[in-house]
């Protein structure tokens, strides 16, 4: 069995705001194994990016890591100071944003927001080695004349390049695992795929682990070796890509599969999921998914589901799993 | 949720309008802001004070037979020499500092009010001239508001004050004409986005658009930071009265604000009568103070920026 | 470049003309500077000499041509008062009110920005809070309220430090100032004080709303991610960026300081430009106020220019040519 990077048990991660408790993330445990990629999928607020945040314990208030274990290679990040947390993000662990046009700070060039992870991870290195990496670091991820870009401001790139830059920052020091939440949302449909593949390449090259979170299964089934389906801050359905695409036991996992285009079957029209995401604030009674199952019944709307085997890593928090690949 | 319904029915509209009042974000932050709670109770003593003040102070200080000068120079009542009579000390006239003070803050807050007022409405018409009519009356307007935006408040103030010399309506005038211009650069911006909007664009088929539509769409946008600025307003000018009084060219001597009591103090300083000038400047402080304290609350509020 | 400097100097030439106009405007409808030159019995031929000698006897738009003509060789005619050149005292009283002046900015500067960094990066600690209620405390109240203050405690009841005038004057680096001796610093510190206390409540929330909006973006979430220590964070990433906004009232304040000292050059016998002006409009010495005016435009001009020029180091996205 290969080694596990990250284990997370049973975090729960709340927003206490003026209208109540938001549960984003609630008692999701899950693992990463090394050089594995994970997909997280759900529909947007589904507390996938919470989960993201909360590994590297970049929570802000008004939320709070209330209970839960993040164990590292063999340690409990929670037990950890934010002075040392300070040398694992970055260095052990490092983060892609969503939009890159936001997450490159404006006022310092690319070269400097790089070179800034070198210096504070990988000390011994001198001036000269760090610019020598820098620029093998911007060639690594695509981006042509690195030595003369390095000098330009995050302003003169466009998003599909300033993504580039973000993924070489986040490689800078080699981590062992990279949290990507949405890292192609913001991008043109054209700059998606190679975004995505030049991901694939390097965390493949790096031998590190990738904790990709997205709302686009289709996505996620075409490089996660294991797939999370959460739904309302809770891991629904977990297995192996093969288990999810062609198995899947979860209602809402069907539903998820059901709405992406196929081209090869002339379907007359894109089915999708009806209803939308409960209130977080006032979530229903029993599965949260009930309101919108087609196949609910009574104790679906008074009984919660709990996470059960069904495959040899495949789980799944559901009254009636369905049978695999049923309609 | 029949009965819920039915009590929603029975509330009338304006009372309905209340009750969603105390259940918004906007109240429910109130009510857990320690400071703006504290701003808005120090505004309201302090205004009650005004009104009702003068019921309770042992003297008119306006009033010179009802000053005897063998009072004067009498310290706090709780320092040696000090009188339970005159509870704050009197001045070099034997003028009580209390009833001094109470009088003093109803022509502190009387100035600082009307001209928040004058100076709102002033602007509020300059912006929207500004605004709606564009081109060089536009030009005009604004090129003047960067002019006094390059100079100091207190720096304009004093050099209208010294041509119009003391007196209250000439306070109200030099307020007005130094504080228009934050009225007026909020309206016309608001003003000049509207009108870039497609329906006012279609109801404009010859010469100017219509204004009436304009100000429907301007006043609910604008409204907030109104609020704002009015309220902040009204602290500025008070120091801006007290700073003026307090440098010989505000209000006259015969009606004195708290500024003119503390510049009175100044003057007895340095024989040790430190009560006569600090007592004045600590109720401005104290009124300012209450003010800025709401006012900071109604900016983080109303400003979706920060949300 | 080249573009904007001479879109500057229109700007400055466009300003100044507006301010002359009003000033002279203005100072023409002021009290009529003869009587207070006169003796008071004087007859109707000696205030005409005066007149005559003040100029006052012409049409208005030739006093006003011979007041622009004369300005703009730095001449704005005698001071009533002193019988010196206007222009001339103001730069002699100039170093005076510089010196509390920058000492004011640079006790503003640094204990403004660090109050504002903290109490913005942690604006739900109480910490924060207090530093919030004092700065509100500060802005309300009243300098000359600070300065008597000031002088009743540290000089009337602890007796440590002097209550007026400049002290004993030093020479560092070629300029003669009070800050170079020990007596000159002391006299210099109540008034640096006074002057301060004002704006350093405003440059603390001016930098507390500015880090409250940029701790939010991304890209500081971004350095936190990638491992940068808070206070790097801080001073680092958010505070650069909301830089542009404290820049600008920060020039603003220094202007504002420079020319309005009034208050505090009153109470602390200051000599220095802020008290010849208040003399200058109780004595409606007109010279004096117009050039002072003048002075004061040109130098929010200037403090204008060299804040556009920072705009441009700190943030590359800014392009004066625009």
């Amino acid at each position: 069995m290969a080694k596990k990077i990250l284990e997370v048990r049973n975090l729960r991660t709340y927003f206490h705001t003026f209208k109540g408790t938001v549960k984003a993330v609630d008692d999701v445990s899950f693992d990463i194994n090394e050089g594995e990629i994970l997909g997280v999928v759900g529909e947007s607020g589904g507390g996938k990016s919470v989960t993201g945040f909360s590994v590297i314990r970049l929570i802000e208030e008004p939320g709070k890591i209330e209970t839960g274990e993040i164990i590292y290679n063999g340690e409990n990040l929670m037990k950890k100071s934010e002075n040392q947390m300070n040398k694992v993000r970055g260095k052990d662990i490092s983060m892609i944003f969503q939009d890159p046009m936001t997450s490159l700070n404006p006022v310092y060039t690319i070269g400097k927001q790089i070179e800034e992870v070198l210096l504070l991870h990988e000390k011994d290195l001198t001036k000269s080695q760090r610019k020598q990496k820098c620029i093998e670091l911007l060639k690594s991820v695509g981006i042509s004349n690195p030595e003369s870009r390095m000098k330009s401001y995050p302003h003169q790139f466009s998003g599909g390049m300033r993504q580039r830059v973000v993924i070489a920052t986040a490689l800078a020091a080699s981590p062992k695992l990279i949290i990507a939440d949405e890292p192609t949302t913001a991008l043109d449909v054209t700059i998606q795929a190679q975004i995505l593949k030049l991901m694939q390449n390097l965390v493949e090259e790096h031998g590190c682990a990738l904790m990709l979170i997205t709302h686009d299964l289709a996505v996620i089934s075409e490089i996660a070796d294991r797939i999370n389906v959460m739904y309302c801050g809770k891991i629904i359905e977990t297995g192996n890509t093969k288990d999810i695409i062609k198995e899947y036991k979860h209602p809402y996992t069907e539903g998820l599969i059901n709405s992406i285009p196929d081209l090869d079957k002339d379907k007359k029209k894109l089915e999708s999921i009806s209803g939308i995401v409960p209130n977080m604030f006032d979530l229903p009674e029993g599965c949260n998914f009930s309101p919108r199952c087609r196949y609910c019944k009574q104790i679906c709307k008074e009984e919660e589901p709990e996470l059960q085997q069904v495959g040899q890593s495949h789980y799944i928090a559901c009254h009636f799993p369905l049978k695999g690949g049923e309609k | 949720m029949k009965t819920e319904a039915q009590t929603i029915n029975n509330i009338g509209t304006k009372n309905s309008k209340w009750k969603l009042f105390l259940k918004s974000e906007f109240f429910y932050n109130y009510k857990r802001s320690v400071l703006a709670i504290i701003g808005s109770i120090i505004i309201i003593s302090v205004i009650l004070i005004a009104i009702f003040g003068p019921l309770f102070t042992i003297q008119d200080p306006y009033n010179m037979s009802e000053i005897e000068l063998n009072n004067a120079y009498t310290p706090p009542a709780w320092i040696e020499g000090g009188e339970s009579t005159f509870i704050l000390g009197t001045d070099q006239q034997g003028r009580d500092m209390f009833s001094a003070i109470v009088y003093g803050s109803r022509v502190s807050l009387v100035i600082g009010i009307v001209s928040t007022l004058l100076s709102s409405v002033l602007g509020i018409a300059l912006g929207i001239i500004s605004g709606y009519f564009g081109g060089k009356v536009d030009a005009l307007i604004m090129r003047i508001a960067d002019v006094m935006l390059s100079f100091p408040t207190m720096l304009i103030a004093l050099f209208v004050m010294s041509v119009l010399g003391r007196g209250v309506v000439n306070i109200l005038i030099t307020l007005t004409i130094v504080g228009w211009v934050k009225f007026a650069r909020t309206v016309r911006g608001e003003v000049l986005s509207v009108k870039k909007q497609e329906y006012i664009e279609a109801t404009k088929v010859i010469g100017l658009p219509n204004l009436k539509i304009i100000l429907k769409h301007v006043f609910p946008n604008v409204l907030t930071s109104i609020i704002v600025l009015v309220t902040m307003q009204v602290g500025s000018n008070i120091l801006t009265e007290a700073t003026l009084s307090f440098l010989g060219l505000g209000v006259p001597i015969t009606r004195p604000s708290l500024g003119m009591l503390c510049s009175n103090g100044f003057d007895v300083l340095y024989s040790g009568m430190w009560w006569v000038t600090i007592f004045p400047g600590l109720y401005i402080m104290l009124i300012v103070f209450g003010i800025n304290l709401l006012g900071d609350f109604l900016r983080d509020e109303l400003n979706p920026k920060l949300k | 470049m080249f573009q904007y400097i001479i879109k500057r100097i229109f700007q400055l030439v466009l300003v100044l003309f507006l301010v002359s106009v009003l000033i002279f405007a203005f100072t023409s409808v002021m009290g009529n500077p003869v009587y207070l030159m006169v003796r008071e019995d004087a007859t109707e031929e000696e205030i005409k000499v005066v007149e005559e000698y003040l100029g006052l006897d012409k049409p208005i738009y030739v006093q006003y041509g011979v007041f622009i003509r004369n300005a703009l060789q730095g001449d704005f005619g005698m001071s009533y008062m002193y019988h010196q050149s206007a222009l001339g005292l103001i730069m002699e009283r100039f170093p005076a009110t510089l010196e509390i002046v920058l000492l004011a900015m640079f006790l503003a500067i640094t204990i403004g920005i660090p109050l504002g960094v903290f109490s913005g990066a942690y604006s739900k600690k109480l910490f924060s809070k207090i530093v919030m209620t004092l700065s509100i405390a500060g802005i309300s109240l009243p300098s000359f309220w600070i300065g008597m203050v000031m002088i009743i405690l540290f000089s009337l009841t602890l007796g440590v430090l002097p209550v007026s005038g400049r002290g004993e004057m030093g020479t560092f680096l070629g300029i003669e100032t009070s800050l170079a001796t020990i007596d000159g610093l002391k006299h210099v510190i109540l008034p640096a004080i006074t002057l301060a206390i004002g704006n350093i409540a405003q440059i603390v929330r001016l930098t507390r709303g500015g880090m409250q909006e940029s701790i939010r973006q991304d890209y500081v979430k971004f350095a936190r991610a990638k491992g940068v220590p808070t206070r790097k964070v801080l001073f680092g990433h958010a505070l650069k960026n909301t830089l542009i906004p404290v820049v600008t009232v920060f020039g603003l304040q220094l202007g504002s300081l420079i020319a309005f000292t009034t208050i505090t050059e009153t109470i602390f016998a200051w000599p220095g430009m802020g008290k010849l002006l208040i003399d200058a409009i109780n004595s409606a010495d007109r010279p004096i106020i117009a050039a002072y005016i003048l002075f004061v435009a040109v130098m929010f001009v200037f403090i204008n220019f060299v804040v556009d020029i920072l705009y441009t180091i700190i943030d590359p996205r800014i392009d004066l040519n625009q």
